[in-house]
């Protein structure tokens, strides 16, 4: 037993030597340094993050040390949970549930002094009653898409509504999101809310239950099986084709325009209440806003830029076909109730 | 002693697959502190995804979620420390075959944690990983390619 306890004790002193020592001197560390919680995708190499970061730094000088945040949701937590400082100055990529549903966990600063959005956001009908909105205050929206049916143009489907996604043809040939854990999955299952009566919706997800050919925890799962030819359509985004026709040539992918509207998808940026470098958060905050992020923005991460203006004479221009349903936020409760709901129906399904 | 860790194979072994098992999970105890010295020691991590995701979830004992969110978040430095510590520990014990013995009780304590609060799909692992450890305490799995065998022989006792 001695030598046991003389061993953990060694063992735990050299531990204790080697953090004393540890060197301190990392990026995340360096308080000159501006700290960004971001997705996965973004800060990629093909996402919006790395141009992003040489633009601001040529700019101001400020380096940029990217935190990848694999679910917002946690990292939001996370933060939630820090007593002093948390890692990061700021967050991307929060959507309307995130802050709904987590934000309040969290202190944010007011940065509704550099929210240039507002006169974007006037011009843009579907997107006007952001304007009253509380979260204005603390976060900024710096793209957006809509949340739409993604197929092959070949595949000659005709769908033109939420209930053509139930003939017969499309049996097993639907790939969707888990409401539980994707943000387009939530969206489609509060798109159903919003379209029926809550007797009708629930009937309504219950035969898309059986219907579809699988719910997947995240968009890029789903957007995988509709790539290799599992499934025939999709549930992503109105820009999802825009990224084929661009990227790879390939012009044989439509959105789906549905008669009920399509619902919107909105990313926000926040600053956190204790940032270390809220000045060279600020400064980033106001730098997403320019014309030339905006474009960065819009051509890497393949949403649509706040400046609608942005879009004209490039292939996102032609998505102003499309109907789209007004920006909602949803409250907590309505977002846990359809959860349950959903849930329950998996549970029995299953 | 050397010459004692290579003479074990000679008179007992019959416990080297045992042995080779002990060297496995030995080696992925230190990959576990390795990794957790780096997300929480290195790089200040705010508090680990699995105690965030435990504490959103209702699995875990009421007793325990209080602990969780009273004592170990707001010193979640000092935690993540002897975590690290006892990972290190179990990982370098099982892997040279030292006390493993009290390491095993160590090892079960751990995986009793993060069976607490990790995900049902992560729980059968870890009972698989005591059922392996109370096999390694059992018969005294450091005797096999492992120091053990040393003190063993001119110490005697349980403890080895």
């Amino acid at each position: 037993m001695r030598q046991f306890i003389l061993y953990i004790l060694a063992l735990f002193s050299i531990l204790f030597l080697l953090y004393v020592y540890r060197d301190n001197s990392g990026p995340i560390n360096d308080r000159t340094n501006l700290n960004i919680y971001a997705s996965g995708s973004f800060i990629s190499s093909w996402g919006p993050g790395p141009e992003l970061k040489n633009l601001f730094e040529a700019r101001t000088g400020i380096k940029i040390n990217y935190i990848d945040m694999s679910d917002p949701g946690m990292t939001l937590q996370k933060v939630a949970f820090s007593t002093e400082e948390a890692g990061g100055d700021m967050l991307m990529g929060l959507d309307q549930f995130d802050i709904v549903r987590f934000a309040d966990r969290v202190k944010w600063n007011d940065i509704s002094a550099i929210n240039l959005q507002i006169d974007a956001i006037k011009s843009n009908p579907y997107l006007s009653e952001m304007r009253s909105l509380d979260i204005f205050k603390n976060f900024i929206p710096y793209n957006w898409s809509a949340v739409a049916f993604v197929t092959r143009t070949d595949k000659n489907y005709q769908l033109g509504s939420l209930h053509d996604l139930l003939r017969p043809e499309l049996r097993s040939k639907v790939a969707y999101e888990d409401p539980r854990t994707s943000s387009p999955g939530l969206q489609f299952l509060l798109w159903v809310a919003r379209t029926f009566s809550e007797d009708q919706a629930v009937q309504f997800l219950k035969d898309i239950n059986t219907h579809s050919h699988s719910f997947s925890p995240s968009w890029s799962t789903a957007y995988g099986l509709f790539k290799n030819k599992s499934v025939d359509v999709v549930l992503s985004y109105i820009t999802s084709p825009i990224y084929h026709l661009v990227e790879e040539k390939d012009a044989n992918y439509h959105a789906l325009d549905f008669k009920e509207g399509l619902p919107l998808q909105v990313e926000f940026a926040g600053v956190l209440s204790n940032c270390r470098n809220c000045e060279a958060a600020n400064k980033f905050i106001q730098f997403i806003q320019s014309k030339e992020a905006q474009r960065i923005i819009m051509t890497k991460n393949y949403m649509l830029p706040m400046n609608r203006s942005l879009t004209e004479g490039t292939a996102f221009d032609t998505l102003n076909r499309y109907k789209f349903l007004h920006f909602k936020m949803y409250t907590k409760d309505e977002i846990n109730k359809w959860i349950r709901i959903w849930s329950d129906i998996r549970k029995n399904e299953g | 002693m050397l010459q004692a860790y290579f003479e074990s194979i000679k008179y007992v072994g019959h416990l080297l697959p045992i042995s080779l098992l002990r060297i496995f999970v030995g080696y992925f105890y230190l990959q576990q502190a390795f990794n957790d010295w780096k997300i929480h020691i290195l790089s200040n991590s705010v508090v680990s995804d699995l105690i965030v995701d435990a504490l959103s979830g209702d699995k875990m004992p009421y007793w325990y979620r209080i602990f969780l969110s009273e004592q170990v978040i707001p010193h979640w430095d000092v935690y993540a420390f002897i975590l690290v510590g006892l990972q290190l520990a179990v990982g370098i014990s099982y892997l040279i075959g030292y006390v493993v013995r009290p390491a095993s009780v160590l090892g079960i304590i751990l995986c009793l944690n993060y069976i607490a609060i990790g995900s049902s799909s992560q729980e059968l692992f870890f009972r698989l990983l005591i059922a392996c450890q109370l096999t390694f305490a059992w018969v005294g799995a450091g005797r096999c390619l492992g120091f053990d065998y040393y003190f063993y022989k001119r110490y005697r006792g349980m403890w080895w």
